[in-house]
């Protein structure tokens, strides 16, 4: 293990290792601080520039992006209290009172240390469970890999908000879309309607930066349209936080990196609910509540430390078991298949360089975030104030540009387009385009599997569910997650009525 | 859970299982032992969940709009139609640069697609417009071109390089 992490580290401090990671960081967090623009799109745009790149130099740069984004939605958070990313959106409540009560650097600054804190701390953790969950792993079947599979799409289709069936429907479409093309086992076409660029199956970049940026365009477009550009001049306080009270924000920051590490884990919850429960945590749990929203330094360290461990956090899942927990964790899950390479446990025998340069490279990465925070912060209010419809053509030149040169087709550029007008219309109907993108993602892994295993089970499905002790148990988690999504509206229901009837 | 609209989703739901069951109803004979499920067992299982999804809605959605006295607003309708015009524009925008691209080339064509984007979203001013569309796709040619040795189409421009 030891000699792994030195390959990783070597990897890291070659010069293409640190110029991609401080890149990536960059990239990261400018798009984090654009409205509309967060980790997963930042990273999804990015895409198309690494397949040039080695595959362990190119997960590098996304690592750094991933940490960047989750950073750069805080500072507009704080400065103008709109959320770059939805992650930051409970930073707003006390970052943005701090910046109107003229206390900017103290905002700002506990946004930059809590989330180089939290990212720090999920490396740190990742570096210890990853490896020993990997091993677990390798008691895996075919049978085991199709049910895990299943458990990560039940967890976030149930996590779905309002309605739990469209939640299942999405990642249903997500799953429908995997299969389109060359069937993996007897070669023939599926839904290919009759196009032959379908029978190679859907490009993943197209559908994700259709699904993501274009549909974010078009949204954009929609919410800007017949509004005058607006600019904001705020004069920075730039007076760095004295260390009593960095030192005071310390157990806050524990309490929200260790909460985003759990959560991370888990698929499907991501970035935004660590950074909610945290900060519902440490309000519930504060001896003065009722500074929190009114400009409580606190209600910023603990959202941003949360949000950011998520990244250390979410990649447990990916490198250990090969299953992405969140959209940006899919998106490496994309690019290491786009470099042949497929996370699981035999990534740490067959290819150690990619898992132990993540770990190296987020410590790197969060250094590195250290920097470039203080530097983009200074420059903050001119970036996130950067014109909307300057940004919304330039995505999609860049969509377009990066659709057509990933398989030289103007198809693909046709494809972002469609799937940025489903993604618009998901949007509207409330369907979550996460679970399409994971269902998509894990769709092949799913089929491939589930058909394995039928095979050695002799088409008995339920020989499939129940062939091992882990399969029984990891499909009683998919059956009770669904269980519980679908009961826990009628149970708030019934228990909404019953106080009302007791207030009546 | 449900609401009054959902019909909508309904309806969309039934149709994309149908067109997925039509679709694969010629691989259902594709099996063998060494393969018992065959390449339409899972879209099959989908399609029939997407229907029962759909149906779901269908019901769900009638049975609210019977208890409410079948309320529908058609206001909202007009509202919605006129706000998605910059969606029309820029999808229109988007569909003649994709026929646009192999005959005229990236140069030509990525500029045009930057200029009429900005204007469906409201952007009048001629030099901002000719500075972003020439400088943007300026800085991407050159970065995919040179920089990632993709082969953009030059249309026109074939002879220059």
């Amino acid at each position: 293990m030891f000699d792994n992490f030195l390959m990783g580290i070597s990897v890291v401090f070659q010069f293409k290792g640190i110029i991609a990671i401080g890149i990536g960081v960059l990239w990261g967090t400018v798009g984090g601080m654009i409205p509309g623009i967060n980790a997963t799109i930042a990273m999804a745009l990015l895409l198309p520039f690494t397949w040039g790149l080695d595959p362990a130099v190119a997960v590098m740069m996304l690592s750094g992006v991933y940490c960047g984004g989750e950073y750069g939605g805080s500072i507009p958070a704080v400065l103008i209290g709109t959320p770059g990313t939805n992650a930051a959106a409970a930073t707003v409540f006390d970052g943005y009172e701090l910046h109107k009560q003229g206390k900017t650097g103290v905002g700002l600054y506990a946004s930059l240390l809590a989330s180089v804190f939290g990212g720090m701390f999920g490396a740190i953790v990742l570096v210890f469970i990853a490896i020993p969950l990997a091993s677990v792993a390798l008691a895996f079947g075919p049978a085991e890999y199709f049910v895990l599979a299943l458990v990560g799409l039940t967890l976030i289709c149930s996590l779905g908000e309002g309605n739990v069936f469209k939640g299942i429907w999405a990642g249903l479409l997500g799953i429908l879309l995997s299969t389109i093309g060359l069937d993996p086992f007897s070669g023939t076409p599926r839904l290919t309607m009759g196009f032959l660029s379908l029978t190679d199956g859907l490009e993943m970049i197209p559908l994700m930066m259709g699904l993501f940026a274009v549909s974010e365009v078009f949204k954009e477009a929609i919410d800007i349209t017949g509004e005058k550009e607006k600019f904001i001049n705020v004069k920075l306080d730039m007076s760095f936080p004295s260390w009593p009270l960095i030192k005071s924000w310390i157990p806050c920051g524990i309490f929200g990196s260790s909460l985003g590490v759990i959560i991370g884990a888990m698929p499907g919850a991501g970035a935004t609910v660590a950074s909610f429960l945290a900060y519902t945590g440490v309000k519930k749990w504060s001896k003065n509540p009722e500074s929190f929203g009114k400009g409580n330094p606190l209600g910023v360290i603990a959202p941003e430390s949360a949000n950011n461990a998520v990244t250390g956090g979410a990649m447990v899942p990916l490198l250990a078991l090969g299953i992405p927990g969140s959209n940006s964790t899919a998106i490496m899950l994309g690019a290491l298949m786009i470099h042949n390479i497929t996370p699981g446990p035999m990534l740490f025998v067959n290819n150690p360089e990619i898992p132990y340069g993540i770990f190296s490279a987020l410590f790197v990465a969060n250094i590195f975030m250290l920097f470039v925070g203080l530097i983009c912060i200074r420059f903050a209010v001119k970036v996130a104030n950067l014109s909307k419809p300057v940004l919304l053509s330039v995505i999609m030149a860049l969509v377009f540009t990066g659709s057509y040169a990933y398989s030289g087709e103007v198809f693909d550029v046709g494809l972002a387009l469609f799937c940025g007008l489903i993604g618009l219309a998901m949007r509207k109907g409330n369907l979550p385009h996460t679970a399409t993108v994971l269902g998509f993602v894990l769709g092949f892994i799913m089929e491939a599997n589930l058909r394995r295993a039928l095979i050695i089970s002799r088409g008995s499905y339920w020989g499939v569910l129940f062939n091992s002790n882990i399969s029984t148990v990891l499909f009683s988690i998919a059956l009770l997650s669904v269980l519980w999504a679908l009961l826990r509206p009628i149970m708030h229901t019934s228990v909404k009525n019953r106080k009302h009837e007791a207030a009546v | 859970m449900f609401k009054k609209n959902d019909w909508i989703f309904g309806l969309i739901s039934v149709a994309v299982g149908v067109f997925v069951l039509f679709n694969i109803e010629t691989l259902r004979d594709i099996k063998n032992s060494m393969d018992p499920t065959g390449p339409a067992a899972l879209p099959s299982i989908i399609a029939w969940s997407m229907v029962g999804i759909g149906l779901l809605h269908l019901f769900a959605s009638l049975y609210l709009a019977r208890k409410e006295g079948e309320k529908y607003e058609a206001s909202d309708d007009t509202k919605k139609s006129k706000s998605i015009k910059p969606v029309v524009n820029i999808t229109l925008a988007s569909v003649i640069f994709i026929f646009l691209l192999p005959i005229v080339g990236y140069p030509i064509a990525m500029p045009l697609l930057i200029a009429a984007i900005m204007i469906s979203v409201g952007v009048r001013e001629k030099k901002k417009i000719l500075l972003v569309s020439t400088l943007t796709s300026m800085i991407l040619f050159v970065s995919f071109s040179f920089g990632l040795k993709v082969d953009l189409p030059l249309g026109f421009f074939e002879s220059l390089f």
